[in-house]
């Protein structure tokens, strides 16, 4: 039998290849998702089995973030490609609507004590790479 | 179990759907369109329906009216994005008994499914208590307006079978009545109510 795990109520903010990525995973395991990009071609990315909502429209504005009831949310990946936008809509989901768990992604490993100072999760793909790389230095 | 007609244009919210209510016992058909929910309805009987209010061709509040205006009266949940209150209102007027704003939880969707059902059974009790009160009184002719209507909700129940025959006994109709009596008996052979009208059939002849 399929272990249970809560169920968790997801926005993902970036439906690219990452966003989309793990959008169709958690929908596969079952969670509440619901995912948030400008581009309506993004949305193509989606898995057809996705089953969990879509909103067309930037999440840098509080809008469109309440029309994804953001207040009701275990956990937001703001996974855009741009550290400020991420920045933004992590800021206010955290800040102002009090979502538990926020990840964001940073590309410009400079910007991540910034994330780190208030409070953001923050995963820096570049110096995931790095680390790797240097545990392949090291023969690990 | 309960059938549920989803009619929604996004697959991921037709997927949701039809996860969610299967997981729940539910037989569910999903369509992306007003115009194949209007075929469908016109073929098969649902006990419920939800709808998306923006729908290419014509949309959730039109097939409503047209829903309305042929006199079915499969009840329906309206589930949009636009949750104002006009658009609620707008809906309710159209005939929807209840609406759910997106994106929903699974708890919400079964929560308003369950309590649409509910309370088309509540209406189905109150039904037939009224049509009975009304044969007490002898108007038999708005009885039968009352217990058509139980039929067309609950067509695999007795009662109104049961109900009908007694009309049609009053009218004189003994055979049909009889047949009406049996074919509740058919669908609950331990209905005691056509039982017993069965039972002063068989004393008589």
């Amino acid at each position: 039998m399929k272990k249970k795990t809560k169920i968790l109520y997801v926005i993902v903010v970036g439906c690219g290849k990452m966003g989309s990525i793990i959008a169709n995973y958690a929908s596969s395991e079952g969670h509440n998702v619901v995912v948030i990009d400008k581009d309506e071609k993004a949305f193509d990315m989606l898995s057809p089995e996705f089953s969990g909502f879509t909103i067309l429209g930037d999440a840098t504005e509080v809008e469109n973030l309440k029309a994804a009831k953001v207040d009701r949310a275990d956990v937001l990946f703001s996974l855009t490609t741009d550290d400020n936008t991420n920045f933004m809509i992590s800021m206010v989901a955290k800040h102002v609507f009090g979502v538990k768990r926020v990840v964001s992604r940073v590309y410009d490993p400079d910007n991540l004590p910034v994330f780190q100072e208030f409070g953001i999760d923050a995963i820096c793909p570049i110096l995931l790479m790095v680390e790797s790389l240097k545990g392949l230095l090291l023969g690990e | 179990m309960a059938k549920v007609l989803c009619v929604d244009d996004e697959r991921n919210v037709r997927n949701l759907m039809k996860k969610v209510l299967e997981d729940e016992g539910y037989e569910v058909v999903a369509v992306s369109s007003g115009e194949e929910a209007q075929e469908l309805l016109n073929k098969e009987r649902f006990n419920i329906l939800t709808l998306d209010l923006k729908l290419p061709g014509i949309s959730g509040i039109d097939l409503l009216r047209k829903l309305q205006e042929k006199g079915m009266e499969v009840p329906a949940i309206v589930i949009s994005a636009i949750a104002t209150p006009e658009a609620i209102v707008e809906a309710m007027k159209n005939g929807a008994v209840d609406f759910l704003s997106k994106p929903f939880s699974p708890e919400e969707l079964l929560e308003k499914v369950k309590g649409v059902l509910e309370m088309e059974k509540m209406t189905f009790n109150k039904m037939e208590r009224i049509a009975k009160s009304l044969m007490e009184k002898g108007k038999y002719d708005e009885s039968e307006k009352i217990v058509r209507k139980m039929f067309s909700l609950v067509p695999s129940s007795p009662i109104p079978h049961y109900l009908y025959s007694l009309i049609l006994s009053s009218r004189g109709n003994k055979d049909l009545a009889l047949k009406h009596l049996k074919a509740a008996l058919t669908l609950d052979e331990n209905y005691y109510p056509a039982r017993e009208e069965l039972k002063k059939y068989e004393e008589k002849n």
